[in-house]
């Protein structure tokens, strides 16, 4: 197995043919991608359509029925999970620990996790570091797990979900801390039904059907093919 | 990263198990205080006797009642540090917080390891308290004064029987050097015990679709019903091959049944990691 590479040539997410199943239900087939660094890619489809597989594959919560998934060359192990910083569509801390705590956690494990920053961006949103996570709203919940995972110098940020079930003016600081964090050398892979939000700080887009890959290309192309907007493609191509 | 995770294991099992030993710590002061009351009132009445007698009985009734009640009420303790023990890896692990676990960068061997240290040093320390209280309640209830038999110490007795060994203490061949070999012996069971736990939960929460909770508690049974079956199996042929020698039987009994537990706990450390490593498919 190779080892994580630095490599600016090799392509920071790979998937050959991957398959995954839950029983005899595909969820994601014969996927086969190859996304470059420095890219914000959003990860599109409508319920159902693989995002959240595709994303715990890469992330490492699930296992592949086949194929491979590639993190900088490497597969889904401790040395990848050191690269990419992945935020869930659900909290995953327990709701005993305080926010500082939180953040030591993160501080402990990944050496990428700038604290200082992590700390700034918590007091501009007025959350304080004792507080309990269990305390928090869900908003509040969503903020604080995107500023720890934003706060990390990673190659790959995969944000599964980050501005559903939130207010407007959450889902626009959501975005704007996404931009604002930014590394052009990283890139970001960002999984969203709402996909007029978004488009705007996109540079390439997945569309996935079914499981499958049905287009992957520069946000460009909508407009290419004839789009108003990406928005504009997406309505069209998953019309019930 | 094994000592940060060990860290974290150790204070989310203590946010919980220090309150609950804490209980169990006054326990024993009570059942103390319960035992030295009935024994008092038992010397009592056997000093004066008469009328007052009927009322030292019934103090000395409701001491033991008492006393009976915190050994419970103790004993429930230790399967309540067991039980969270097992709460905690199936919560860390399988649950939501699986989200964050097992996306830090360790290898499942730190994983396992981590839990397996802060689930063994709790139940050493249940251990150790159990065994205070324990103490302090039998001496207690003999008025604080010598023991009159080796035999009567109820924490000797309580570490015989945890580690499998009785039949030296009924032959009344205790040593301070024995004393050791059986906590050793006891927290080799507890380790193996709980990899055995592990796995099941782990075999659980892989195998089932639904209900993995139920499924990993079922594994847990049929794991220890099958070491049950084999060492009953083999035990009976070990008598027949000794004659029905039952003197030898039950030392050979006691340690085919320490072999069997280390081994199906060792078996349980390697399926556990399997699974951590190359199985994993959280919800």
């Amino acid at each position: 197995m190779p080892p994580v590479t630095s490599n600016p040539l090799t392509p920071v997410l790979e998937c050959r043919q991957l398959t995954k199943a839950y029983g005899a239900v595909p969820a994601l087939s014969g996927l086969t991608l190859s996304v470059p660094r420095g890219r914000i890619v959003g990860l599109l489809g409508p319920n159902g359509s693989g995002k959240t597989t595709l994303i715990k594959l890469i992330a490492g919560l699930l296992t592949p029925t086949s194929g491979d998934v590639l993190i900088a060359g490497a597969h889904p192990g401790p040395e990848t999970k050191a690269i990419v910083s992945y935020l869930p569509e659900r909290p995953y801390f327990s709701s005993s620990m305080k926010v500082d705590a939180c953040l030591g956690l993160f501080a402990d494990f990944y050496a990428d996790f700038d604290r200082l920053l992590a700390q700034e961006m918590l007091a501009r949103l007025g959350i304080s570091p004792n507080m309990h996570m269990g305390a928090l709203s869900k908003g509040m919940k969503e903020k604080v797990q995107l500023t720890l995972v934003m706060a990390r110098r990673a190659a790959l940020y995969l944000l599964d979900e980050p501005i559903g079930g939130v207010d407007p003016a959450t889902r626009d600081f959501i975005l704007n801390t996404m931009i604002g964090q930014y590394h052009r050398d990283a890139s970001i892979l960002l999984s969203t039904h709402l996909v007029a939000d978004v488009e705007g700080v996109l540079d390439d887009f997945i569309l996935l059907r079914y499981g499958t890959l049905a287009l992957y290309a520069p946000v460009g192309y909508a407009a290419e093919l004839g789009y108003e907007s990406l928005d504009a493609l997406f309505r069209k191509e998953f019309r019930c | 990263m094994l000592g940060k995770l060990l860290a974290y294991d150790l204070r989310a099992l203590s946010r919980i198990l220090i309150p609950v030993h804490l209980a169990a710590i006054a326990l024993g002061l009570i059942g103390s205080a319960a035992g030295f009351i009935g024994f008092s009132s038992y010397e009592f009445r056997d000093a004066i006797g008469g009328s007052s007698s009927s009322i030292a009985t019934a103090i000395t009734g409701m001491a033991g009642l008492m006393l009976l009640l915190c050994i419970v009420a103790l004993f429930s303790c230790c399967i309540a540090t067991f039980v969270i023990v097992l709460v905690r890896f199936y919560q860390n692990l399988f649950t939501d917080e699986g989200y964050l676990t097992l996306t830090l960068p360790v290898t499942a061997v730190q994983q396992l390891t981590s839990k397996l240290l802060a689930g063994i040093i709790w139940m050493v320390i249940d251990g150790v308290v159990m065994l205070i209280c324990s103490s302090a309640m039998t001496f207690a209830g003999f008025g604080f004064s010598e023991l009159h038999e080796l035999s009567d110490w109820m924490p000797l007795w309580m570490l015989s029987v945890a580690s499998g060994d009785v039949q030296t203490l009924i032959e009344g061949a205790v040593t301070p050097a024995l004393i050791m070999v059986w906590a050793l012996r006891c927290v080799l069971l507890a380790a193996s015990t709980l990899l055995i736990a592990y796995a099941a939960l782990t075999l659980g929460a892989s195998v089932a679709a639904r209900h993995k909770v139920v499924a990993g508690i079922a594994f847990f049974v049929g794991i220890n019903w099958a070491i049950s079956l084999i060492g009953g199996t083999m035990n009976i042929l070990a008598l027949v091959a000794l004659s029905w020698d039952s003197t030898s039987m039950l030392s050979l009994a006691s340690g085919l049944q320490l072999f069997l537990q280390i081994a199906a706990g060792t078996g349980g450390w390697f399926l556990c990691v399997y699974y951590l490593k190359n199985k994993i498919n959280l919800a």
